[in-house]
């Protein structure tokens, strides 16, 4: 068997398969042109068991089966046979009395017209029939008995595709798929209206020509044959995967007869598969399926198809087992199509809060990304919220819709639900979506509960505004009813929480007043130790913090709270708290770097331990700091290390596009000499700053630091002096002048001059740069990894400027800080750049024995940067 | 050959017959440690089936390393194509020591030949794929599909996904690449 003559019999294989087993043969031998194709094909027909079963010994006796086909039938010309379907068979014929070639197609009946009743009847139908005109519906050209008393209908030649085929084969669009069907519901509304009903509908009657026009086919035909024929046999005319309920027990069809049929078409053409699989069933089974179907849910469909509740609700509705619970009409299906097609609600669709909600975001395009980040962070804190409501409500016995109302959203963010109309609780908190529907609640408890829910989850979505706003809205609530110990302890969670929102806003006097006045409010009451450890938690953070921006010294207050905190959770199995509390005291001046790290590991191994088996942001905060920690200390390989830990499992946690996780690492690169991937992440962290619509606060504009840090060594010197001002202008408001990151963000922006040569703004970072290292020996307060980096670039300015003897004193300085850290400083870039730089000023100081060290360094220097343009042509010897 | 290099090649959109044919035994060495795990080693009350087989080969590839969705879907083809290579040597093996009548020699070969639960028998396994060798170079897919489902024990709507093609296509090919096979059956 060669490849050609395979495809003559796949060919013919494929086309036979389709046909009643009785055609089979009959086609095969007509079209098999060879032996070895014939035997093939029948052989392969032979796996087939329905086929064994009905024709034992078939293949050494094929020719008892030949049967008689006409070559004309009234006045049309048989071309050839196309079909044959459960009414009998269709050819392709022609008239033989026009003069042009009019194509049509000619279907005998499987009836015999017994009397002349029946031919009466069969031309009142024909009447009717001729006058069905419409674009989608094959039209009746001729109706009659043959000669051999055979009754035939000539319709329309429709050259197309089964709509299943060409929706599947044409991959067709969601939408294209709903506007062929609504084209079906056009044709049989139309029929309807003329008290024509179609009886038959499935995808073989259903074809798209190749203008995607839709053509119906043997319209009313079923009734035809219907009343021609004895009761007994009736059920076999139609296919039974598309008949309704009442066609199957043999009752009246009726308007929503085609309501079913259709319903079950729109299920196929939108899912590529079949409603029914009734292959295989006895008769008895095959009622059973289709008079008791089960109402399908998205589940059973699976997450690929295209089909969503709403669609899932409208089939659903039209192959309702019960006619009268149908759509009364194929134009309110059409319509409610329409609902769909242009995200307003659908009529099916129960009348849920959640169904709105999501059609109103749909409706007005609001925000139509997912933010993997918020969206996690969102959906664990619902979950936990949820199960906080559930309890709340159940114990005042309110509101069972809100719960519900709550739950379908976690349902409809659930990643399983995956699906185009699918929002997410970020893109509906965006929307304003919240006080859009729910804050129209009578009941002042219910809605305080759930104004705290939504403000919560407008905090973890980065919304401080409206975080602050809702928690107000609800704490005015508990405030008023401090009643009982549920109102007493909300109103104290949510004041630490919007103390927290002032200090995020860096509004720390604001944020120590309003924790202050309200702790007042409720000091009689008996408070929850843990909840309340927290609130001195947040006072001790804003203490601190006042401290360290501007410059109010303060921090013995934040010592007290801290104090304070710890007294009401010690010795308890609190370890969230107790490792909040062992991480903050890293942050006391007088800790030295080393036992700041104990703390934070202690911290961390506290998180593990309340954690429980649940992911808990803490644990990663805390490693971080302690890289950063890391990092200040030169060890920048440990501190690569854990960040990569810190990215790993951030990444598993909340997706591959975390503002914060990108920008670390990409600094953390920067570090190591690997600008390209660096700038690549920092390019990233802004895509997705810009996506997710995060506020612009610290971190942003650390970021931009960065990016700008970066841009140098790309020599995009312009685009970096733009960024580093930008950034620049941002801390100098919020912070205080001498404050180190100043210093810091000048100390970086100082590369710019230095590798864009321009002399006059490099003397000026020169002379600032040496300011602050003189200052720095008075009051020793630069952390020492920026001292150290000070000290190298000062080496570098002023090698540029030709002070060798200066540039060798810097590096020589520099050196020395390198070897009380003893290995921590040699990993990265910058130590190689201080030893390159240190052998070429004392070269050019004219100690010639420098040579050696300095081409290894180099050398050295060079493998660690992965765009080493600059330094290859700044670290020469004439 | 890496890990880290396995999937490289595997995530990638095309992958050429070459590389292809680099990571199949590979695979292929995976799948057979993993079925003597799980036949001789500590799991033995897990049930032997190639969906699990196939499964927890992913599991560990995926752990160390990610594929991407492409990445995914050529594994699942390569996982299948070493499925039905594992069977057919076996099957081979078998037969050679039937014939040259080693006693207890065919242990390895029973364990792997019950696999896959709808053939166990040898002689079936070696026709069957003389069979789809020869549909192979008649409709390349069809031969796919057969590979995909009989081997790798996927459902339709997964080779659907894995080659691009509807559900009910897969359908309709592997009912004719079945016809086909049974018709080289004798």
């Amino acid at each position: 068997m060669n490849k050609e003559i395979w495809t003559k019999i796949e060919s013919i294989y494929d086309q036979v398969i389709e046909m009643d087993i009785k055609e089979r043969v009959r086609f095969i031998k007509d079209h098999a042109d060879g032996d070895d194709v014939y035997q093939q094909v029948i052989k392969m027909l032979k796996s087939d068991t329905q086929f064994m079963e009905e024709y034992p010994g078939l293949v050494s006796n094929t020719d008892n089966l030949t049967n008689h086909e006409p070559t004309s039938l009234g006045h049309f010309k048989v071309i050839k046979k196309v079909a044959t379907g459960g009414m009998g068979r269709v050819y392709l014929a022609q008239s033989m009395h026009s003069d042009v070639t009019i194509h049509v197609a000619l279907k005998t009946i499987r009836v015999e017209l017994t009397n002349k009743d029946l031919e009466q009847k069969f031309q009142n139908e024909k009447q009717i029939l001729s006058r069905l005109k419409h674009k989608n519906i094959a039209s009746l050209i001729d109706a009659g008995v043959s000669e051999d008393k055979i009754p035939y209908i000539a319709t329309e030649w429709v050259e197309g595709k089964s709509i299943n085929d060409y929706c599947a084969d044409n991959e067709l669009s969601l939408n294209n798929r709903l506007n062929l069907f609504k084209q079906i519901c056009s044709a049989v509304s139309f029929a309807h209206n003329k008290l024509i009903i179609h009886r038959d509908l499935k995808p073989d009657n259903i074809l798209v020509d190749s203008n995607a026009q839709v053509k119906l086919l043997d319209f009313g035909i079923a009734k035809i044959v219907d009343e021609s024929n004895n009761k007994q046999t009736q059920t076999q005319i139609y296919t039974p995967d598309y008949a309704s309920p009442e066609q199957i027990n043999g009752e009246l069809c009726t308007v929503g007869t085609d309501v079913y049929s259709l319903g079950v078409v729109l299920f196929e053409i939108l899912t590529d598969s079949k409603r029914f699989d009734l292959s295989g069933l006895i008769v008895s089974e095959k009622i059973k399926a289709i008079c008791e179907p089960k109402v399908l849910d998205i589940k059973t469909i699976g997450s690929k198809s295209n089909i969503d509740n709403a669609l899932l609700n409208i089939i659903n509705k039209a192959m309702h087992v019960d006619q009268s619970r149908r759509y009364q009409s194929v134009s309110l299906l059409s319509a409610d199509i329409d609902n769909y097609i242009n995200n307003r609600p659908v009529s099916a669709m129960k009348d849920s809060l959640l169904y709105k909600t999501k059609m109103f975001l749909l409706r007005n395009r609001m925000a139509s990304f997912l933010s993997t980040l918020v969206f996690l962070a969102v959906i664990t804190g619902l979950y936990i919220n949820n199960q906080q409501v559930k309890l709340k409500l159940q114990e005042a016995n309110k509101s069972q819709v809100m719960l519900e109302f709550f739950q379908d959203i976690l349902k409809s963010a659930s990643p399983s639900q995956g699906g185009s109309t699918n929002i997410t609780v970020k893109e509906m908190f965006d929307s304003g979506i919240a006080e859009y529907d729910f804050i129209k609640i009578s009941d002042p408890y219910v809605q305080a509960e759930l104004s705290s829910q939504i403000g919560q989850i407008y905090g973890q979505l980065g919304n401080q505004e409206k975080h602050k706003e809702f928690l107000s809205n609800a704490i005015k609530y508990y405030g008023e009813n401090l009643t009982t110990s549920h109102n007493i302890d909300a109103y104290l969670r949510y004041t630490t929480d919007i103390g927290a929102s002032y200090t995020d806003n860096l509004e720390y006097a604001e944020a120590s007043d309003y924790i202050t006045a309200s702790l007042a409010k409720i000091k009689d009451y008996d408070l929850n130790p843990v909840h309340l450890a927290e609130t001195y938690l947040e006072l001790a953070t804003i203490y601190k913090e006042l401290n360290e921006f501007k410059d109010i010294k303060d921090k013995p207050k934040a010592k007290e709270y801290l104090d304070k905190a710890e007294s009401l959770v010690e010795g308890s199995d609190n370890y969230m708290v107790l490792g909040e509390i062992e991480f903050f005291k890293h942050n006391f001046g007088s800790v030295s770097v080393e036992q700041a790290m104990q703390y934070i590991k202690n911290a961390e191994l506290l998180f593990e331990k309340g954690q429980q088996g649940k992911y808990n942001p803490n644990i990663e905060s805390a490693r971080s700091v302690r890289a950063n920690f890391l990092m200040r200390i030169g060890n920048y390989q440990a501190a690569a290390e854990l960040h990569d830990v810190v990215r790993k499992q951030t990444i598993e946690t909340y997706g591959n596009d975390n503002f914060i996780g990108l920008i670390t690492q990409a600094d953390n690169l920067n570090i190591l000499g690997k600008f390209h991937k660096s700038r690549e992440l920092l390019a990233e962290s802004l895509t997705v700053h810009k996506q997710y619509n995060l506020p612009k606060d610290p971190p942003y504009y650390g970021s931009l630091l960065y990016t700008a840090q970066v841009m140098v060594e790309f020599q995009e010197f312009e685009k970096a002096e733009a960024l580093f001002q930008e950034s620049f202008d941002f801390f100098t408001k919020i912070l205080p002048e001498d404050h180190s990151y100043l210093k810091i963000s000048n100390g970086i922006r100082s590369e710019l001059y230095l590798k864009s040569a321009d002399d006059i703004k490099l003397q000026q970072a020169k002379k600032l740069l040496e300011g602050y290292l003189n200052a720095d020996i008075k009051e020793n307060k630069l952390p020492m990894y920026f001292k150290y980096s000070l000290t190298i670039k000062l080496g570098h300015i002023n090698l540029y400027f030709g002070e060798y003897n200066n540039a060798y004193h810097f590096y020589v300085q520099a050196m020395s800080m390198t070897e009380n850290n003893s290995s921590r400083f040699n990993q990265a870039k910058a130590y190689w750049e201080l030893k390159t730089g240190l052998a070429l000023s004392k070269i050019k100081n004219g100690d010639i024995g420098g040579f050696e060290d300095f081409h290894e360094s180099k050398k050295q220097l060079l493998i660690r940067v992965s765009n080493d343009l600059w330094y290859d042509n700044f670290f020469k010897v004439d | 050959m890496q890990v880290s290099q396995i999937t490289e090649i595997l995530n990638k959109e095309k992958i050429d017959s070459d590389a292809w044919n680099q990571i199949l035994p590979i695979v292929y060495n995976q799948l057979k440690s993993i079925a003597r795990n799980v036949k001789f080693g500590h799991k033995k009350q897990q049930n032997l089936n190639t969906t699990s087989l196939v499964h927890e080969a992913y599991i560990k590839l995926q752990k160390n390393e990610s594929l991407n969705i492409e990445g995914t879907k050529h594994f699942y083809r390569l996982a299948a194509m070493a499925m039905r290579q594992i069977l057919v040597d076996s099957a081979r093996s078998k037969l050679r020591k039937k014939r040259s009548k080693e006693e207890n020699s065919s242990d390895e070969q029973d364990y792997l030949l019950e696999i896959n639960q709808q053939v166990t028998s040898a002689n079936e396994i070696i026709e069957i794929d003389k069979a789809l060798v020869k549909l192979e170079s008649l409709n390349p897919r069809l031969a796919e599909i057969v590979t995909n489902h009989f081997y790798g024990g996927y459902t339709f709507e997964q080779i659907g996904d894995m080659l691009e093609i509807s559900k009910r296509t897969v359908i309709r090919d592997w009912k004719k690449a079945k016809a086909f096979i049974f018709s080289q059956l004798d």
